[in-house]
């Protein structure tokens, strides 16, 4: 239906990032005006829906003038993840998640760990090496002298 | 006199030792090129609640001092410039490096940038008191034109396209309104999340599109550093006939620097570039620039300190950023509950004279280090690059969790990292995004203050002369892309008749 030469448009970077900020102008403005119904303007000037739905509004617009900007220009590049950007994305969102269920420290020191075994593909030796002195760095600096109170680990630590 | 009094307390060992840990951190993070300036201040920004307000806001502001000088070293002796306002650096100052005057190109713009910045320090020290002033006059009528214009001009500067710096000024504000709103309480864009209430918080926001988005997009890629070289401290000065153009180059880059840091949206990234044009521009000979004219390194130098001290002229005086950097940098202040703007000169002045008088003794630390530790600072390039990704990390997420002790704040970082990571593969500047974040509640309570005012009448900006100036100004910025496209034609149009 749609031809190859404006699919491979849509899907570049203008493209894509196009079609995403129309979406998620149209999304909010639909959630500020029919889902939460905040009041736009009243008798004294702007609500508090006035600044989100003006914002949503010209986003969509933005977006759908960068989507058919996208399709009126051959040749744009298209997004592309390199293997080192989507294994470090794994271990930052992994990390988010553990940090609660086994501590701050335990997860820090697993994160780099891992990020120099698997990402900087560094010996494994080495990985747990310099993982153990970020974490002897960490407890010192932000636990022991800054007083920050990561979750603790199941272990106590 | 203020800046006596204010430098007498600044000279004692904690604050000295603050001044001198923001400087180093700075040079070290100019080095390197996987971490920024604005980067290095949010990780930071945590760590300061629990010093003195004085002490945090010099630590900070040293970070983004020294961190301008640190990008020109790996930008003249490596090709690979460390921060945005040191890529000028690399046409002349590498081209300079290759014919063995590394060390005269790193003199230059050390010894030029202590004169530019000490200079700009003097005319923050005067200017920032009277734009105080007279922003006491000011109602939320002119404060609203000012924040708009400054979106506007940020928003058109930053980047190749406006589009796209329109789109990231536009989704930092749509970011700036989640969350309750200041007037009527009412939950905004929250989607039920009651962790949502009090808004998206600025730290880890920050920390996630610089910190992380930057690693993201960087790691992976391998520094090939193979490159020594010997100073010597003669071989740091100019000599006979060179050192008339470096003296004129320097004040005509300290002058273009100040003027256009002070702009919201032009910086010191840019200020560098309208340096390096101006002295290609009035140069008898042009040819050279690339070849390493010594010009081309001292004009953009001077003007990248001295663009960096003006953007603290509209953040104090006004409380309006004029850079991504000074945007985060404000953080500084809010989390020690101090806004600037007008009322800080008048309320805490002794915030800001102490911070003045810990920039001019932070410059005299830049050259001293500039001078003296340039190997070192090569070698820390070389020793830490690969350790850097998961460094940036830990240090990401322990600067977004430390602020509140709240998980969500771990989240919102890694999700803004992700934005920012598709923010630089697709060429959305992140500056105007900052900046809307900070000014986009403070323009929407002036805003609505203004039309409370005049029941809901617009023509209240009309009845203010500099208000609507500003206005009708930032209206001709944002529509500048299709007026100049209609220009075009109708250029066209009358060529072909």
């Amino acid at each position: 239906m749609i031809s190859r030469v404006y699919r491979q448009a849509l899907l570049s970077v203008d493209g894509l990032s196009g079609l995403f900020l129309t979406i998620l102008g149209l999304f909010c403005s639909y959630e500020m005006r029919f889902v939460q119904q905040l009041v736009v303007w009243d008798e004294s000037g702007p609500g508090p829906a006035w600044l989100p739905l003006v914002m949503s509004l010209i986003l969509t617009v933005l977006g759908l003038k960068l989507a058919m900007s996208a399709l009126l220009v051959r040749d744009n590049p298209s997004y592309s993840f390199s293997r080192p950007t989507l294994k470090y994305t794994i271990l930052i969102m992994s990390l988010a998640s553990l940090f609660p269920v086994i501590g701050g420290l335990s997860s820090l020191t697993l994160f780099v760990a891992m990020e120099l075994w698997w990402v900087e593909q560094e010996r494994m030796r080495f990985s747990i090496m310099v993982s153990l002195i970020v974490a002897f760095v960490v407890w010192f600096v932000f636990i022991r002298l800054l007083g920050v109170a990561f979750p603790l680990s199941p272990w106590g630590f | 006199m203020e800046i006596i009094q204010a430098l007498s307390q600044v000279i004692n060992p904690s604050t000295l030792l603050f001044i001198f840990i923001g400087v180093v951190i700075g040079e070290l993070v100019g080095v390197l090129p996987g971490i920024s300036s604005p980067a290095a201040i949010a990780l930071l920004l945590p760590t300061t609640f629990t010093l003195a307000p004085g002490d945090g806001l010099a630590m900070l502001a040293g970070i983004w001092y020294g961190s301008s000088y640190g990008g020109i070293i790996t930008s003249i002796l490596l090709n690979i410039p460390g921060e945005g306002d040191s890529v000028i650096s690399t046409l002349d100052g590498y081209a300079m490096a290759k014919q063995g005057q590394g060390a005269l190109a790193l003199g230059v713009s050390a010894f030029g940038g202590f004169f530019a910045g000490t200079i700009a320090l003097i005319l923050l020290q005067f200017v920032g008191p009277d734009i105080a002033a007279l922003a006491m006059r000011f109602g939320p009528q002119e404060f609203f034109a000012l924040m708009f214009l400054g979106l506007a001009l940020v928003s058109w500067l930053s980047g190749e396209s406006i589009i796209k710096g329109m789109i990231s000024c536009g989704l930092g504000l749509l970011v700036g309104t989640v969350g309750g709103d200041i007037v009527s309480g009412e939950s905004r864009l929250t989607f039920g999340f009651t962790v949502l209430q009090d808004g998206i918080g600025f730290v880890p926001a920050v920390v996630g599109l610089f910190g992380l988005g930057e690693i993201l997009h960087t790691v992976g890629n391998k520094l090939d550093i193979n490159h020594q070289m010997k100073i010597s401290i003669r071989g740091l000065f100019p000599h006979g006939s060179q050192w008339a153009p470096t003296v004129w180059s320097t004040l005509r880059g300290t002058v273009v620097g100040f003027v256009a840091g002070v702009i919201p949206g032009v910086g010191p990234t840019n200020a560098t570039f309208v340096a390096y044009a101006v002295e290609k521009g009035i140069s008898r000979t042009p040819e050279q620039f690339g070849q390493g004219a010594i010009e081309g390194v001292a004009g953009p130098g001077a003007a990248s300190h001295s663009g960096t001290i003006a953007g603290m002229v509209p953040l104090l005086a006004l409380g309006i950023p004029a850079s991504g950097t000074a945007a985060v940098f404000m953080g500084g202040f809010i989390i020690h509950g101090l806004f600037p703007g007008p009322l800080l000169y008048l309320q805490h002045s002794d915030i800001v004279w102490g911070l003045i008088a810990a920039l001019y003794v932070g410059n005299i630390m830049l050259l001293l280090m500039n001078t003296l530790m340039i190997p070192v600072m090569v070698w820390v390039v070389s020793a830490i690059r690969p350790y850097l990704a998961p460094i940036i990390g830990v240090l990401t997420l322990i600067g977004a969790y430390s602020l509140s002790n709240n998980p969500f704040d771990i989240w919102l970082a890694v999700g803004f990292g992700i934005l920012g990571y598709f923010f630089r593969i697709g060429g959305f500047p992140l500056a105007p995004m900052v900046i809307a974040m900070v000014l986009g509640r403070k323009a929407e309570t002036a805003l609505r203050q203004s039309l409370q005012i005049s029941n809901g009448d617009f023509s209240v900006f009309m009845h203010r002369p500099l208000a609507a100036s500003l206005i009708v100004v930032a209206f001709l910025v944002l529509l500048s892309p299709w007026l100049l496209a209609l220009w075009r034609r109708y250029r066209i149009a009358r060529s072909v008749t």
